[in-house]
């Protein structure tokens, strides 16, 4: 059957910046598009991978898309885009000598991208780009009222604070692609 | 060539834009929004008329809430939901405990029973009720303006008193306006009487729990808050009367009664008080210790205290302490073991009940106060437990997510009867 999209791999290291009350923040970066080929233009496909800041890892999920300008040349201009969560999954709840308790959520995750990549050949690319991205996360810390306080009820602490953290990243990536 | 011409020319355009963004975003920083939640306590004033003509209703039995201290009585348990009455229970069979009545005090925070007497606290005033017929409690009398620390203004008769509220703000300042605030403690419900006090003075007293910070002695009432220990003559039952108050020092969190002596235990340790004259307690002595939150039980010989590390109770330790008591003017600590996060404690012949809050329920054999760690009989971790009572027919315990009770006629071998779960869950 001719109507079998082929499948695409898109996989990318990178550095992830911004700043932050303590000034710029660098690190570092990883997410791997996995997708079919709908157009000779454009790919769609779902999105994971590990976006590290300071103290705090987050498993991107999103839903994904390629778009290629100029398919013919051996330089071609691209962009993407993905929408979904970012998961603070590889967190866990501190509780600290004071019995303060320290957890973290993740939240909504928008990316856009533009770049550059070159063909080796048909349908292998090396890749650079620069992408926005947007990621929100919620960091709570709190003094319980009551042994094995439960996180969603308000009575259970005497207090709480919740800090919704939206980190604006200026993503720079170099990646492989077939 | 024309067709040349167009992807550059689109190309260029791109390469513009993706610059323009490049000069934007570095301008980007991350975002903060900050709110604050907390609990505090917000001024309510009281017309101290408003809550005298008001009556005090007995209603049916409720679902448990905030449990915050149990009296055992006969077959009856009394326990209390701090500000708002007392639950009564016919625990006639401790496996299916029945829901009787409440009796809605506002403002209530302690009790005792005295023959079949209650006393509970109303604000400042200090009521008695005749409870020999469970299914017809009645108040017989009001003694007045005897706990007059929360008079605002004792003129124009108003008392102020703190409502607990949820308050959601984005302003930083104000969640220290929640510290310091006087709160029913209910993480702290800590000492509780091992000794049945049962015959003393020849009037049959209930057997108090924990946060006791009424208890009865040689036929009077004590009750402590944090500074002070007030004391009333209840030798007839139906008539308390308010006689002198004792300046304890700070951080006063239980008292209990053992032979003609009364245990005081504080945030900086513990107090006894000789009252062979039950109208005037004398001070015989004070362990200190670290500072730390501390129930305690005695026997004969020896008295068991847990130090606790909590928020309320700063640099505290988590240890069980043997103090040797057979000279009550000099305590002297025998050995201390490491624990988990200790509460109350209860006693019962040689097997000493741990509460370990969220580490659920330890049982020790205490024969030999040197070795109680090597004796370890029972860890029960399936509920979290504050406070344990052992009374005639059961081991209770209470948590805050409901009460239990143990058959523990073998103390090493814990048989759960029954669990009453508060109605929030």
């Amino acid at each position: 059957m001719g109507q079998d999209l082929p499948f695409v791999n898109h996989t990318e290291l990178g550095l992830l910046t911004g700043s932050d009350n303590f000034g710029p923040r660098n690190n570092f970066t990883f997410q791997t598009f996995n997708g079919v080929q709908l157009t000779r233009r454009h790919a769609v496909g779902f999105v994971t991978g590990l976006d590290q800041y300071a103290n705090y890892s987050v498993l991107p999920l999103a839903l994904g898309w390629r778009g290629v300008l100029n398919p013919q040349n051996k330089w071609q201009l691209y962009g993407g885009g993905e929408l979904g969560y970012g998961s603070a999954v590889f967190e866990s709840v501190e509780v600290n000598e004071w019995e303060q308790h320290n957890w973290r959520k993740g939240g909504m995750m928008g990316q856009g991208t533009i770049g550059f990549r070159y063909k080796t050949k048909k349908t292998n690319f090396w890749t650079a780009s620069v992408s926005l991205k947007r990621q929100i996360s919620y960091f709570y810390n709190g003094n319980p009222s009551r042994l094995s306080p439960n996180r969603s009820r308000p009575e259970d602490w005497n207090y709480f604070e919740e800090d919704k953290v939206t980190f604006n990243n200026l993503v720079y990536r170099i990646g492989y692609s077939f | 060539m024309k067709k040349q011409l167009h992807p550059h020319f689109t190309i260029g355009m791109q390469l513009m834009l993706s610059f323009m963004l490049v000069l934007v975003l570095p301008s980007c920083e991350d975002q903060i929004e900050t709110t604050y939640t907390y609990q505090t306590q917000v001024p309510v004033f009281i017309e101290v008329n408003a809550f005298r003509e008001a009556d005090i209703v007995i209603e049916p039995g409720i679902p448990l809430d905030q449990p915050g201290k149990i009296y055992i009585y006969g077959d009856y348990l009394f326990i209390s939901e701090p500000g708002k009455g007392i639950h009564l229970l016919n625990n006639a069979d401790p496996s299916n405990p029945q829901n009787l009545n409440f009796i809605n005090i506002p403002g209530t925070g302690d009790m005792a029973i005295n023959e079949s007497i209650l006393y509970a606290d109303n604000y400042i005033d200090l009521l008695a009720f005749d409870i020999s017929n469970p299914e017809n409690i009645q108040l017989v009398k009001r003694e007045k303006d005897v706990f007059p620390n929360i008079y605002s203004n004792e003129e124009t008769g108003t008392i102020m008193t703190y409502k607990d509220t949820v308050i959601t703000s984005t302003e930083s300042n104000m969640r220290w306006n929640s510290w310091g605030r006087p709160t029913f403690r209910t993480d702290m419900m800590t000492l509780e009487s091992a000794a049945y006090s049962k015959s003393d003075g020849g009037q049959s007293y209930g057997q108090g729990g924990s946060m006791a910070r009424f208890t009865l002695l040689g036929g009077h009432l004590y009750t402590v808050d944090n500074y002070n220990m007030r004391i009333f003559n209840v030798e007839n039952p139906m008539d308390p009367k308010y006689l002198s108050d004792i300046s304890l020092g700070w951080g006063i969190e239980t008292i209990f009664p053992f032979k003609g002596n009364l245990f005081i235990g504080s945030m900086s340790g513990m107090h006894i008080y000789d009252a062979s004259n039950p109208a005037a307690p004398r001070e015989m002595a004070v362990y200190s210790h670290i500072t730390s939150c501390d129930p305690v039980v005695v026997n004969d010989d020896y008295a068991f205290v847990t130090l606790r590390s909590a928020a309320l109770c700063r640099n505290g330790a988590n240890e069980l302490h043997v103090l040797d008591i057979k000279d009550l003017n000099s305590p002297t600590l025998l050995k201390a073991y490491p624990m988990d996060n200790p509460h109350g404690l209860g006693l019962s012949g040689d097997y000493l009940y741990l509460a370990e809050g969220e580490q659920g329920l330890k049982s020790f054999n205490v024969s030999n106060v040197m070795e109680i760690s090597n004796n370890q009989i029972e860890h029960l971790k399936n509920h979290v437990f504050l406070d344990i009572i052992p009374g005639p027919k059961s081991l209770i315990v209470i948590g805050p997510d409901g009460v239990c009770q143990f058959d523990y006629s073998d103390p090493e071998k814990l048989k759960e009867l029954s669990c009453i779960n508060v109605s929030n869950g």
